[in-house]
């Protein structure tokens, strides 16, 4: 098919080369503004998005340079359509719902979720949140995972609860109150801040995630009670 | 002292369970406010008169005007330091 004719039909049309750059070296981003769009670039790869969000071009190192750039770009893409949010989180299905585990690195994302085997994963490190115009929010099987390879497709849940994981002695769950729940979520976001416009759909779409008053601390040890909290 | 400030571009307000909380989409700087801190931001907002302002503090919050003054003070001199407001 020719570019035009892709063009008219696609949501956003993705050249891929290889043979960029350096092995990882950081995560710190250099972000650039040209006429053609933004540049975002990294020293194992580099992402050119253009101005309408209809064409990018992704420059990698590596497969683990293509992983990251995708799911670079892919937070970019649906933060500007305002569908919905990345979060560094891990996603458990249970009785048809999801319950998404978030928090920094190391906390436990995966660790709760392999404790929670044998329910279904949605995502093990990067949950995909649908934030519908109607106000439903629906979690996606995410293609980003970390150690726990996907082995099935999983289908869509809506969203029951919000974990923020702390390593404890005890188990146990609180409430966070939804003002406190936005500042704790919008540090979760896997988003890389490029423009105040975009920056701002972020944070309505959080404030709109929090406001659902489904947001919880919780306290749990490295085995599976934890799920006896949740399920009271 | 108010009249000189002015909210900072790109300056969101997220108001949730009576928790008022700004984020400057431009710098990411994110600044939760107290009870007192969220009156003044609406009253800032709003344009509202200083004139009653003693007096309403007073009665919600059980301070003098003077001490209304100096947390007042305080509290947009680090607004201005993080990038929320901005000299007039």
């Amino acid at each position: 098919m020719e570019t035009g004719a892709l063009k008219a039909e696609a949501d956003i049309i993705l050249r891929i080369n290889e043979g960029y750059g350096l092995p990882f070296e950081s995560f710190d981003v250099r972000i650039e503004k040209t006429k053609q769009g933004t540049c975002f670039t990294r020293a194992d790869y580099r992402l050119l998005i253009s101005v309408d969000y209809r064409e990018a071009q992704l420059e990698v190192y590596d497969e683990l340079s293509l992983k990251h750039a995708m799911l670079h770009l892919y937070s970019l893409y649906i933060v500007h359509k305002e569908w919905g949010l990345l979060l560094h989180s891990s996603c458990v299905v249970e009785q048809g719902k999801a319950y998404v585990f978030g928090g920094p690195s190391g906390v436990g994302k995966s660790t709760v979720a392999r404790l929670s085997a044998p329910r279904k994963l949605l995502s093990d490190e990067a949950s995909l949140l649908h934030l519908s115009p109607e106000g439903q929010i629906v979690i996606y099987d995410s293609p980003f995972r970390s150690e726990i390879p996907r082995i099935e497709s999983v289908e869509p849940c809506s969203l029951e609860a919000i974990y923020l994981l702390n390593q404890s002695d005890a188990v146990a769950a609180r409430t966070v109150a939804s003002g406190q729940a936005f500042e704790k979520l919008l540090r979760n976001v896997i988003y890389w801040a490029h423009d105040p416009a975009e920056t701002a759909k972020v944070v309505r779409m959080v404030a709109n995630l929090a406001c659902r008053g489904a947001t919880f601390d919780l306290f749990f040890q490295r085995n599976d009670s934890f799920w006896k909290v949740i399920s009271s | 002292m108010m009249m000189q400030m002015k909210v900072a571009d790109h300056v969101q307000t997220v108001n949730l369970d009576n928790q008022m909380t700004l984020v400057n989409t431009e710098s990411g700087v994110v600044a939760r406010l107290n009870e007192m801190g969220g009156w003044v931001w609406s009253r800032l907002k709003q344009n509202a008169s200083w004139d009653n302002a003693a007096k309403e503090a007073e009665e919600q919050f059980g301070v003098t005007e003077e001490i209304l003054k100096q947390d007042i003070d305080t509290f947009l001199n680090q607004l201005v330091k993080i990038g929320i407001l901005k000299p007039k």
